[in-house]
């Protein structure tokens, strides 16, 4: 089921933190998790998207309940429909059905780690990035507790899955492996990220907007969403994105091949531009 | 601040609605019951921009009740097409204001009230940030 | 016009933080000594003018205050207009003598700041500023006046030195003042090496936190020079209000309430400024007394600092300004105050003041609440 990305923007706080080497994005002393959303759509709004069927809202967090209604209520979106998800797998499948009946606001935020929020519309008829096709694939038992996950022995083991898996999917967005230029992954292990890849025959030079992101830290479930705003920061016209999302225990690996369709500059211009705000050298450092 | 307070004022705080004399013109916020110029009580409510610039800013090192933890607190007098307003500065450092500085709005969270909520409020930070 | 109003008593209590005095305390050493010096006469009335009474979690003062003194079953009430409490009150005592209700009037002013923590009184003081649209953001009284300060100098290149040239002359007058609450002298280093409360704002630049009393004996012309050889008259009283946000005001670098409470005041008394000998005017920080100059009439628009820099207004000079020491360095018993310049004034024009002695023929004082928001004006005439 094919639909388009329409708009989008990334908002990474201002203030760091301190860790070992590097510095972390955290909240402020007055942000949290529906600030950071309202900044992020506020933009979107001021370049005139605002009208929509539906309000998603992608975060692991547990300490502020139906943050989709909190949300939609501070801009002022009443009448639209309301959802809370924690992951990108049910994000998908229920983008994919609303998309049918209007434009679709998915907001995406975390602060376990670092902390940043995301937002996208997603539209049936057209955008600046087509989504070709859209997969999940569902690891049945018997499952990983967490700490085995990061086994190699595992890892080997859902490789082959993972690798068909992808070929199928690109077989059904009519892409071959060659053709993607980015990689977007919330992995945290690049190298088997790069096993995969190679096994289907993509190259590793796709990787370079997931490993950009995770220099800057990690960001939870915004992560995902996180690497395809850095890609489609870099990209052109023409350009296949493969956007990877897989938990840490190997249950559920969430898919998405996606073509960049039109001359993505006049979104940049209006977007808060991922790069800006990482290199923002006057950060606010707090203890 | 009571919770009756906030969830009263919960529109005026969070859109920044002011009044227009729809007699002389005046437009000012917070809103009143009569225009304090010609006092004329045809008055409508009128919701004051989204951007402005600083007309004067103060940094707060000796805070009241209640907000000991938010030093330091950085407080400017804004001034939008609709009117002035007095609100707390944002994702700034206190060196970087300035007189004149361009500003937008952001929702973002108040100190705790003395009963225990934590308010949502409009604040300011730099344009473009 | 109606009746004329004139002070026939004075009494104030020394100002500074006095844990073991009761409010009660206070205000009954006040009005005792205006009493004695009105001939112990018995007032009809006692207005008490106080603002934070309820820290003390005491209100109904006149009940308390009259009683304490022995004059159960006088009539009487509290006004409060923040720190501009005092004005207010001498305006409802004068009120009751000009139109005929009273023959004397006792108009006592009383505060006790120190009956709670600073964060605790800086919350009360503030809410002299408004409630729902600027206390939500944190800002302190201080912070206000820190805005009013920063555009006046932005706007008329007042340097900081420029703006110290006021609390050094506060200082150098009270020094002298037996009642104030701070006695010290201080240079223009001292001011810039004080803690910053908000910026522009320092330390050297605002008013203490005091307890204190005053009180004054009215009495109408017919009756006055019974309780008094020496009876000064109020020629001219005039009060006006403002916002009580400053985001809706007119203008940021004057008061209207100042400004259209002296021309009420000398209207009412047939003066203009340049008659005026001695003022007490309202400097509960530095900026106060600055605009306040101008908004008065003793200094054209952007050059009250400048003036003051230059030494204008000090002992000698015509007029001159708060030889008390002021707010700053008597102190702002802050509902108490807007008695304490009657007080003050009245003993210069009769030549008794035990501190620093200008003397002259008129005299003014101008008592403010909250940010420039209720104003009154007094004009005093020998």
């Amino acid at each position: 089921m094919r639909f388009y990305i329409s708009a989008w923007c990334a908002y990474i706080p201002r203030y760091r933190k301190r860790n070992g080497n590097s510095l972390t994005p955290v909240l402020g002393p007055d942000e949290d998790l529906i600030t950071m959303s309202y900044e992020s759509c506020q933009v979107l709004r001021y370049n005139g998207y605002s009208n929509f069927k539906a309000l998603v809202y992608l975060s692991s967090d547990r300490t502020i309940g139906v943050k989709s209604a909190l949300l939609a209520d501070l801009l002022k979106l009443n009448d639209i429909k309301k959802y809370d998800i924690s992951d990108l797998y049910h994000l998908i499948s229920l983008a994919e059905e609303i998309v049918e009946e209007g434009d679709v606001l998915v907001v995406s935020s975390d602060c376990s780690e670092a902390a940043a929020a995301v937002s996208m519309v997603l539209s049936k008829s057209k955008g600046y990035v087509e989504v070709l096709s859209s997969e999940s694939l569902i690891n049945s038992p018997p499952l990983l507790p967490s700490k085995v996950a990061r086994n190699d022995f595992h890892a080997d083991l859902y490789l082959g899955r993972l690798s068909k898996f992808l070929k199928n999917l690109l077989e059904r967005a009519g892409v071959r492996p060659q053709e993607i230029k980015y990689v977007a992954t919330n992995l945290k292990d690049l190298r088997y990220c790069s096993k995969i890849l190679k096994s289907v025959g993509i190259s590793d030079t796709s990787l370079e907007p997931s490993k950009y992101v995770k220099t800057i830290g990690y960001f939870g479930t915004s992560h995902t969403l996180l690497t395809l705003v850095r890609s489609l920061e870099i990209s052109s016209p023409g350009d296949h994105i493969l956007l990877l999302d897989l938990d840490d225990n190997f249950t559920c690996a969430t898919s998405l091949i996606l073509k960049v369709v039109e001359d993505l500059r006049p979104m940049r211009g209006c977007v808060n531009y991922l790069d800006k705000l990482l290199t923002n050298t006057s950060v606010i450092t707090l203890q | 601040m009571s919770f009756q307070r906030l969830w009263r004022l919960k529109d005026v705080l969070l859109d920044l609605v002011g009044i227009r004399c729809l007699d002389c013109g005046y437009t000012c916020y917070p809103p009143k019951a009569a225009c304090p110029k010609c006092s004329s009580r045809n008055v409508e409510k009128t919701a004051l921009g989204n951007s402005g610039r600083i007309l004067s800013y103060t940094v707060v090192n000796v805070p009241i009740e209640g907000f000991e933890n938010m030093s330091p607190l950085v407080i400017a007098l804004i001034e939008t097409s609709n009117g002035k307003v007095l609100t707390q500065l944002t994702n700034v450092k206190p060196e970087e204001v300035y007189i004149g500085m361009e500003v937008e709005a952001t929702i973002r969270r108040s100190a705790m009230t003395l009963d225990g909520y934590v308010p949502y409020i409009v604040k300011f930070k730099p344009k473009g940030s | 016009m109606f009746r004329k109003v004139f002070v026939v008593g004075s009494g104030m209590s020394n100002v500074g933080r006095f844990y073991e005095r009761p409010l009660r305390d206070l205000a009954g050493e006040a009005l005792f000594k205006a009493i004695d010096d009105a001939s112990n006469v018995v007032p009809e009335f006692i207005v008490v003018s106080n603002m934070l009474s309820s820290q003390a979690e005491q209100e109904n003062l006149a009940s308390l205050v009259a009683d304490y003194c022995g004059l159960r079953g006088t009539s009487g009430f509290k006004v409060e207009a923040a720190c501009g409490s005092g004005g207010a009150a001498l305006v409802a005592g004068y009120a009751l003598i000009s139109s005929g209700l009273a023959n004397v009037v006792a108009v006592v002013g009383v505060e006790k700041l120190s009956e709670r923590t600073t964060p605790e009184v800086a919350r009360g003081l503030a809410y002299a500023a408004d409630a729902d649209f600027e206390i939500p953001y944190g800002i302190s009284f201080s912070g206000l006046n820190a805005l009013i300060m920063r555009y006046y100098m932005n706007k008329y290149n007042v340097g900081r030195d420029d703006m110290s040239a006021w609390p050094i002359l506060m200082h150098e007058n009270g020094y002298y003042n037996p009642y104030a609450h701070l006695k010290m002298k201080i240079t223009a280093e001292d001011v810039v090496k004080s803690p910053i409360i908000a910026d522009p704002i320092r330390l050297l630049d605002s008013c203490p936190m005091s307890d204190g009393a005053a009180a004054v004996i009215l009495a109408s012309e017919d009756v006055a020079k019974k309780y008094n050889d020496t009876p000064v008259l109020i020629a001219g009283i005039g009060n006006a209000l403002d916002s009580t946000d400053i985001s809706s005001r007119f203008e940021l670098d004057s008061f209207l309430a100042s400004r259209l409470s002296a021309e009420r005041a000398f209207k009412m008394a047939k003066l203009s400024p340049k008659d005026v000998d001695v003022a007490e005017l309202h400097d509960a920080y530095s900026i106060n007394g600055v605009i306040t100059l101008e908004d008065v009439g003793f200094a054209p628009k952007g050059m009250g600092a400048k003036l003051v820099a230059e030494g204008r207004f000090k002992p000698g000079d015509k007029p001159s300004v708060n030889p008390s020491g002021g707010l700053k360095s008597r102190g702002h018993p802050v509902g108490a105050t807007g008695v304490y310049q009657v007080c003050e004034v009245v003993m210069q024009l009769r030549g008794d003041f035990p501190g620093v002695k200008v003397g002259g023929e008129v005299g003014l004082t101008q008592n403010i609440g909250g940010v420039g928001s209720n104003i009154t004006t007094i004009i005093l005439r020998r």
